[in-house]
């Protein structure tokens, strides 16, 4: 593949370094992946609706409550674990919050702390049976998902026999908090701004800190980065504990938005995340992700999520149109990474 | 027609239509009559396109809008029965694309009165349907095109009553886990005279038919003195009337009803393996929407009630073969 590339053109080295160099980056095809859908719809669907403001402001927040959870999930991957259990842990969150705030008459910022108490506690649980019986974290949090998303059920319907807890936001009343997690910023919602801090806090942690190049070793060699000392059941139940507070502020967010808390809320949400950072450059392995990339990822899901209702197809293909969307993202960005990967590998 | 139409479109519209080719069949037919400049009608609901019940209301929808000209599009959520969140964005996208008319359902008013409205302001006249009858004139809807769940379950209770049944085991969700499901459980109750027992099947389970067959066994085994079984809709009808067939003799004894009218139902009650049906008639709430908004759109004609009730309907072994006659033609 290489061989007639290298033989033939010694005249233009210099191109193919910076080419190589831009696609080297893990954010690179989802970047491209996004403006080839943001074009898409835009072309196709911009007048019927894509393009307006208040479609600009719902794809963000798509967008912004699968990225919220994605940053951090980014980190756990590139540790070389798993969290299935994030979409149960969301509707854990807006449940309890939920419950404090209507039932219990607390306000926002207690019953926002407390919910992100619980959430610790059940990132630590998460973190400390992956390392302690040393199995599969998929399979660990397959079954925290299953546990946390029946209990919530089951303590909602012990609580008050129903399956959502409605009138969240009236409940809150005046509370200044809840423009935090429901308000505009501009035409967007704030959201959007959660999102771009989190992103940019989880890539300076992994792309500027000690803690990330632990990350980085924990996930590539986890004998070697044991070995020189770094203390890897530590940093995974803290990621694990990040992971489970970001579904908390998505939770937050979710319950001051629709004005409800939902038992069912978030269904899903483990594997949109996942797939985000997947898209985004990060491997289901370890050792290689981008939180920016990531950032892209949810962005692109948020789109194809919401650019679908102005296509004319019906409703029914809408899961075969995102699968679709999907492999050829992930299929171009094997392609590139791969083809960008090799000759850097060889020369480290 | 079509060759007339290709011939106006733009190159790029060509191109579109090139690269959609391989999903050619997909598209809407009434996308290719931009000529006429029908009406454009949107449905935005709680449920997914794939749901049983929406299946007919969406057949409904498409058929009102063949039959009166409109352009009729539906959206509802991508896999979760219920998503707030997901559909009040469906409805922001909806006032954005800026259809003549929307059909909303409002299974959570608090959540939706307050984008419904948003629609009602912008000037798009709202039929509400299947849910949220109450919201009618808080958000300026038309009026609501549905059934009241209480209602099925009375009159579910009554057949039972008729039936001379002491003992009903009702297939259902958890309790509290779906409201509606929970308002026809409770409209048997308060008009069945005899005893109600619940097998309830959780909601990750609503579409496993062996599970929910397994379920409804373990109750019968349980307690012999049930005489008669309820499935509170399309989802448990093709298993409970599997758990009858197991049941030999004692299964032929008993009596067997359902919401819902399912092919396995339509089987059920011609061979007489079940005893009444109660007949959403849900294709009602697709077609009754659209031609309410194109009489207010074409003619200004408001309707003077605030619901539109379109079942059930008892369909029972003794009637279904006019049915089916009727819905062949």
């Amino acid at each position: 593949m290489n061989s007639p590339v290298q033989s033939g053109r010694t005249d233009a080295p210099e191109a193919r370094v910076s080419l190589r160099s831009l696609l080297v980056r893990p954010e690179f095809t989802a970047i491209a992946g996004t403006i080839a859908v943001f074009a898409f719809f835009a072309i196709f669907t911009g007048d019927a609706g894509f393009l307006s403001m208040a479609m600009t402001r719902n794809y963000l927040e798509v967008a912004a409550t699968i990225g919220i959870i994605a940053a951090p999930i980014t980190l756990l991957l590139v540790a070389g674990e798993f969290d299935l259990s994030v979409g149960a842990t969301v509707a854990a969150g807006e449940i309890v919050m939920s419950y404090l705030i209507v039932y219990a008459g607390w306000p926002v910022a207690p019953a926002f702390l407390a919910t992100v108490i619980v959430a610790i506690g059940i990132g630590a649980l998460n973190g400390y049976l992956v390392v302690k019986t040393k199995l599969p974290s998929f399979i660990i949090t397959l079954a925290t998902l299953f546990i946390i998303r029946g209990a919530v059920q089951g303590i909602l319907r012990m609580l008050n026999g129903n399956s959502v807890i409605d009138g969240v936001r009236s409940a809150a009343g005046e509370d200044p908090l809840v423009w935090l997690f429901s308000g505009m910023v501009g035409p967007f919602s704030v959201s959007l701004i959660w999102w771009i801090v989190i992103t940019g806090l989880a890539a300076w942690v992994l792309e500027s800190t000690v803690f990330g190049n632990r990350i980085f070793a924990t996930g590539g060699n986890q004998a070697a980065a044991v070995r020189t000392g770094i203390q890897v059941d530590r940093l995974k139940i803290m990621l694990y504990i990040a992971v489970a507070a970001s579904a908390v502020l998505v939770a937050a967010i979710n319950i001051f938005t629709i004005n409800q808390g939902n038992a069912n809320s978030a269904v899903g949400r483990e594997f949109e995340v996942v797939t985000a950072a997947v898209i985004g450059g990060a491997l289901l392995t370890g050792g290689y992700g981008s939180p920016i990339g990531t950032f892209f990822g949810a962005l692109l899901f948020g789109m194809v999520d919401q650019g679908f209702f102005f296509t004319p197809l019906p409703d029914v293909w809408f899961l075969t149109f995102l699968g679709f969307m999907l492999l050829i993202a992930v299929v171009i960005n094997n392609y590139t990474r791969n083809a960008a990967l090799k000759p850097r590998g060889s020369s480290q | 027609m079509l060759q007339t139409n290709r011939n106006r479109r733009l190159p790029l519209i060509a191109g579109v239509m090139a690269i959609a080719a391989g999903l050619s069949g997909l598209w809407s037919p009434a996308q290719a009559e931009e000529a006429r400049k029908p009406l454009k009608i949107m449905m935005i609901s709680h449920s997914p396109a794939s749901d049983t019940y929406f299946v007919d209301v969406i057949k409904g929808l498409e058929q009102a809008g063949k039959d009166l000209g409109v352009e009729v599009q539906y959206r509802g959520t991508d896999a979760n029965l219920n998503d707030p969140n997901q559909q009040r964005r469906n409805i922001e996208a909806a006032i954005a694309a800026g259809p003549d008319g929307l059909i909303i359902s409002n299974p959570t008013p608090t959540s939706l009165n307050e984008v419904i409205t948003k629609a009602t302001g912008a000037g798009i006249p709202v039929v509400l349907f299947n849910q949220g009858g109450e919201s009618v004139k808080e958000v300026h809807a038309l009026t609501f095109v549905g059934d009241d769940p209480a209602i099925q379950g009375r009159i579910a209770g009554e057949q039972y009553n008729g039936l001379g049944s002491k003992h009903v085991l009702v297939i259902t969700t958890p309790t509290g886990a779906l409201p509606f499901v929970d308002a026809r459980v409770n409209g048997l109750k308060e008009a069945f005279s005899g005893k109600v027992s619940l097998a309830e099947v959780p909601l990750n389970n609503i579409n496993d038919a062996n599970r929910i067959k397994t379920i409804t066994e373990t109750q019968l085994q349980k307690d012999p003195s049930i005489d008669a079984v309820f499935s509170v809709g399309s989802c448990c009808i093709a298993p409970m009337l599997e758990a009858r067939n197991n049941s030999g003799d004692k299964g032929k004894s008993m009596r067997w009803g359902t919401i819902d009218l399912t092919t396995a139902a339509v089987d059920g009650l011609k061979s007489k393996n079940l005893d009444f049906d109660l007949h959403a008639q849900q294709y009602a709430q697709g077609y009754y929407p659209v031609v309410v908004l194109s009489l207010y759109l074409r003619q200004g004609i408001v309707p003077a009630t605030d619901a539109f009730i379109t079942g059930p309907a008892v369909i029972t072994p003794e009637n279904i073969d006019r049915l089916m006659s009727l819905q062949q033609q």
